[in-house]
C-alpha cells in the first residue's frame, strides 16, 4: 500500500459528518445575541443594573444602533473570511467603513447631548470590560475556527474588533462617565486589548498551521 | 467532472463516508497537479497534496450547494500552497528537484547556488513540456500511477498514453543536454 492509499484510508475512516454552518449573516447575529445577554446579565449581576431611562435617552440611541450594526458588520465579513473562495463585495466593504465612521461621529458627538447630572460612573469598569472583552474576543474565535481562517491577521483583526466594540457599547450604556471616560476605558482600550490580543493569538495560530 | 464532485460533497455533506472517500479520491491526483503547478515542487507534493485534502474535509461544511466548487476549491489549494511558501521561508531548508536531496542553511553558499540552479533548469526543462506530454509523465512517473490507470485519467488508450510517455522521454533527453550545454558553457 503506497502512501496515497495510506493517507485516504486514514482519512475516510476518521471521517465524521460536517455540521452544518449557519450563513455569516446568521452566524453574526447569534454572536451578538449571545454576547449582549451574557454581557447584559453580568452587568447586571456586577453592579448599578441597567437602567431602562438610560436606554430611552435620545442621544444614546445612534451610538448604540451604529455600534451594534458596526460590530453586525465587521464579524459578518469575518464569517465570510472563513469560508473558502468567498469574496466581501465591495458594497459589504462600503457600508461597514460607512457604519463605523457613523458610529465615531456619534462617540464624539455624545459629549455635547450628555449633561453632566446623568453621569453614572462604575467602579473597576476597566475590569470589568476586560473580562468581557476577553469573553468575546475567545467566542469570536470560537465561531472562527469552525471554518478555515485563510489569511488569520486580517480576519483575526476584523473580527476581535467587531466583537469588542460591542463591549464598548455596552459598558457605554451602563457607565456613563464624562466624554473621555468611555473614550478611554470603554473603547480605546477595548479596541486596543482586541488589537494586541489578536495580534498574538494570529502569531500562535500561524505557527500551528505552519 | 466537477457537477460529480459537487454530487459527491453533498452527499459527504449528509454523512455519507463512501462518497467521502470517493470524493477523496477523485480529487487526490487533480489536486497534486494543480499543486505541482504552484509549488513547482515535486518532491513535496503529496504532502501538500494531504494537507489540503485535510482542508477540503475541514472545510466541507462551508460548501454551500448552490455556489460554484470551483473557487471553494483553488481557494483551499491556494490558501494551503501559501503555507508550503512560508514553512519553507522559516525552515530555511532548499528543497532541490532531485529527490532526496536536501541542502539546509548550513550548507556553502556556492553549493546552494549552484543547486538552485541546476534545480531551476530541471524544472523549466519539465515544465516547458508540451501539456500533454507533461501530463504523461506526471501522471507515470510522480503520482506512480499505472499506465491503464494514468490512460483512463487521461482518457485516452494505453498505447497512446505509453506513445506519450516515450515522446517526453526523448524531449526531456534532448532538453537536458541543451541544458547541460548551457551550464558547461
Amino acid at each position: 500500500m503506497n502512501k496515497q492509499d495510506d493517507f485516504l484510508k486514514n482519512l475516510s475512516r476518521d471521517y465524521v459528518r460536517p455540521k452544518k454552518l449557519l450563513a455569516p449573516k446568521l452566524r453574526a447575529v447569534l454572536f451578538l445575541f449571545i454576547i449582549s445577554i451574557f454581557i447584559s446579565v453580568f452587568i447586571i449581576l456586577n453592579g448599578p443594573s441597567l437602567k431602562w431611562k438610560q436606554f430611552t435617552e435620545f442621544g444614546s440611541w445612534p451610538e448604540f444602533i451604529f455600534g451594534f450594526l458596526a460590530s453586525f458588520y465587521g464579524l459578518r465579513i469575518a464569517f465570510l473570511e472563513i469560508i473558502p473562495g468567498e469574496v466581501v463585495s465591495i458594497k459589504n466593504k462600503i457600508i461597514s467603513i460607512a457604519l463605523l465612521a457613523l458610529f465615531l461621529v456619534s462617540i464624539g458627538l455624545r459629549l455635547s447631548i450628555f449633561p453632566h447630572e446623568v453621569m453614572i460612573m462604575r467602579a473597576h469598569c476597566e475590569v470589568e470590560a476586560l473580562v468581557y472583552g476577553v469573553f468575546t474576543f475567545g467566542l469570536s474565535f470560537c465561531f472562527l475556527n469552525k471554518g478555515l481562517i485563510q489569511e488569520v491577521y486580517k480576519t483575526l483583526l476584523i473580527s476581535s474588533i467587531a466583537s469588542t466594540t460591542i463591549v464598548g457599547v455596552l459598558m457605554q450604556v451602563v457607565c456613563r462617565g464624562d466624554f473621555w471616560h468611555g473614550l478611554v476605558f470603554h473603547y480605546f482600550f477595548m479596541w486596543g486589548f482586541a488589537l494586541v490580543a489578536s495580534v498574538l493569538l494570529a502569531f500562535w495560530y500561524r505557527r500551528k498551521l505552519v | 467532472m466537477k457537477e460529480y464532485w459537487k454530487e459527491l460533497i453533498i452527499k459527504s455533506q449528509e454523512g455519507d463516508r463512501e462518497a467521502f472517500d470517493q470524493l477523496m479520491q477523485e480529487l487526490y491526483s487533480f489536486v497534486k497537479a494543480i499543486v505541482i503547478k504552484n509549488t513547482k515542487n515535486i518532491v513535496d507534493s503529496d504532502d501538500i497534496t494531504q494537507e489540503c485534502l485535510i482542508g477540503v474535509y475541514k472545510s466541507l461544511a462551508t460548501f454551500e450547494v448552490d455556489k460554484s466548487l470551483k473557487p471553494w476549491l483553488y481557494s483551499i489549494i491556494r490558501f494551503k500552497c501559501c503555507d508550503y511558501f512560508r514553512k519553507m521561508a522559516r525552515k530555511e531548508v532548499t528543497i532541490l528537484f532531485d529527490e532526496n536531496i536536501y541542502v539546509t542553511s548550513d550548507s556553502s553558499q556556492t553549493n546552494i547556488l549552484e543547486r538552485e540552479e541546476r534545480k531551476n533548469g530541471i524544472l523549466e526543462v519539465v515544465t516547458a513540456l508540451p501539456d500533454k506530454l507533461k501530463n504523461a509523465i506526471i501522471l507515470v512517473k510522480i503520482e506512480d500511477l499505472s499506465y491503464k490507470e494514468a490512460a483512463a485519467k487521461e482518457g485516452i488508450s494505453e498505447a497512446a498514453l505509453r506513445k506519450r510517455v516515450s515522446r517526453a522521454y526523448k524531449e526531456l533527453g534532448k532538453n537536458f543536454k541543451l541544458m547541460e550545454m548551457n551550464l558547461s558553457e
